[in-house]
């Protein structure tokens, strides 16, 4: 009969640690886990991506549309470009890899912003040594040019003058993340500089899963 | 005899002062190149330049006959306003970064220091590229520095 007020008083303490357990060590571990911290930009207000159309540079037309289910990842780049684009393309060519089964439900597209030069031909060859999965689109100024506004992708041309090659191009060099129902959901970025680590890719590798999984 | 001796001495150290002037001062390191379907026509070739010599040098230029065309470049962050004047707008808010990439003159390489040429920086550029460059092979080019030293290379051809 003694003992049962210390049984007592032991509950209360007990309750609290419980309490205080999952106040500040659970519920902080679950939410750490739970909430994306995608590494890329969040769009605020993600907008549904109009719909369009290019040709391939395998043959056939690309509807984004026609995507639907898959997430699709936009990359606005040249092929006579030998530095930072090789490097944005090698380091999601990793990340697909290192997505496994998942990479099923992913499309990358690569959209030349060189109308002028990049042929068909050019672009299978250049995205074959990168994933044969890649799709390249070419067209004109006039098929591009509205596909660069939407996503506001700035592209400026050296004067021919400056250079043996004739021309470099200044472009932004985002990979646009859309979701399986078509909204850009996420801006990844990719630092060139320097060899590409296994950091960057597993930054892209989290980033993209996200989206695949429908958390941002 | 003793005269043997002293052209013997004499001649290892006139070659030893040689070796240490025009040998060793400008060491490069691990020199790569990208494969060329990685980028068509053109080609990059990145390297770590160490000046171990006491007086300040800067590569001007390189060669290469497998290519039409060898400059320096160097890739650079843009903002839009550096584009003014060639119509764009808003670029660093709404789609991000934008980079590009420009010839340079010279790349110091400074005495006791080092160029760094990699991915995102400084590189050489060759325009033109005539013959594939497959991983695993080597290319040879020569480096031309401001001091008139001209240093050739092997590199490898590899894709990171």
């Amino acid at each position: 009969m003694e003992q049962e007020p210390t049984l007592r008083s032991m509950k209360v303490p007990l309750i609290l640690v419980v309490f205080a357990a999952v106040a500040f060590v659970v519920v902080p571990a679950i939410l750490m886990v739970a909430v994306p911290h995608p590494h890329g930009t969040l769009y605020d207000d993600p907008p549904l991506v109009e719909d369009f159309e290019l040709p391939m540079a395998e043959g056939g037309t690309f509807r984004l549309s026609d995507y639907r289910g898959k997430v699709v990842v936009l990359y606005f780049g040249y092929t006579a470009c030998p530095d930072v684009c090789p490097s944005t393309l090698f380091t999601l060519k990793r990340a697909v890899e290192g997505l496994g089964e998942d990479a099923q439900d992913l499309q990358v597209v690569f959209v030349t912003i060189d109308w002028d030069h990049d042929t068909p031909e050019k672009i299978v060859d250049y995205l074959s040594y990168f994933n044969e999965d890649f799709i390249g689109l070419y067209g004109s100024e006039e098929t591009i040019q509205p596909l660069l506004d939407e996503f506001n992708v700035q592209v400026y041309r050296s004067s021919e003058d400056e250079t043996a090659a004739g021309y470099t191009i200044t472009h932004t060099t985002s990979l646009f993340v859309i979701d399986r129902e078509g909204y850009l959901k996420l801006r990844m970025h990719h630092d060139p500089t320097g060899s590409v680590s296994n950091t960057r890719v597993e930054n892209m590798i989290q980033d993209i899963r996200y989206v695949l999984k429908g958390r941002i | 005899m003793k005269r043997w001796l002293v052209f013997a001495l004499v001649a290892v150290a006139v070659s030893a002062c040689s070796a240490a002037a025009s040998g060793e001062e400008l060491v490069v390191k691990e020199p790569w190149v990208r494969p060329s379907p990685m980028a068509a026509g053109n080609g990059a070739g990145y390297m770590v330049i160490q000046n171990k010599g006491a007086t300040d040098d800067a590569l001007i230029g390189a060669e290469a006959d497998f290519a039409e065309a060898v400059e320096i470049h160097e890739t650079f962050t843009a903002q839009p306003e550096d584009m003014a004047g060639t119509g764009g707008e808003g670029g660093e808010s709404m789609g991000g970064e934008m980079m590009g990439m420009r010839p340079v003159q010279s790349v110091p390489v400074p005495a006791g220091g080092e160029a760094v040429l990699q991915p995102g920086g400084y590189h050489i550029m060759f325009i033109g590229v005539t013959q594939t460059l497959e991983p695993g092979s080597k290319v040879t080019l020569t480096l031309v520095f401001e001091s008139g030293k001209r240093l050739q290379i092997e590199a490898e051809v590899r894709a990171q």
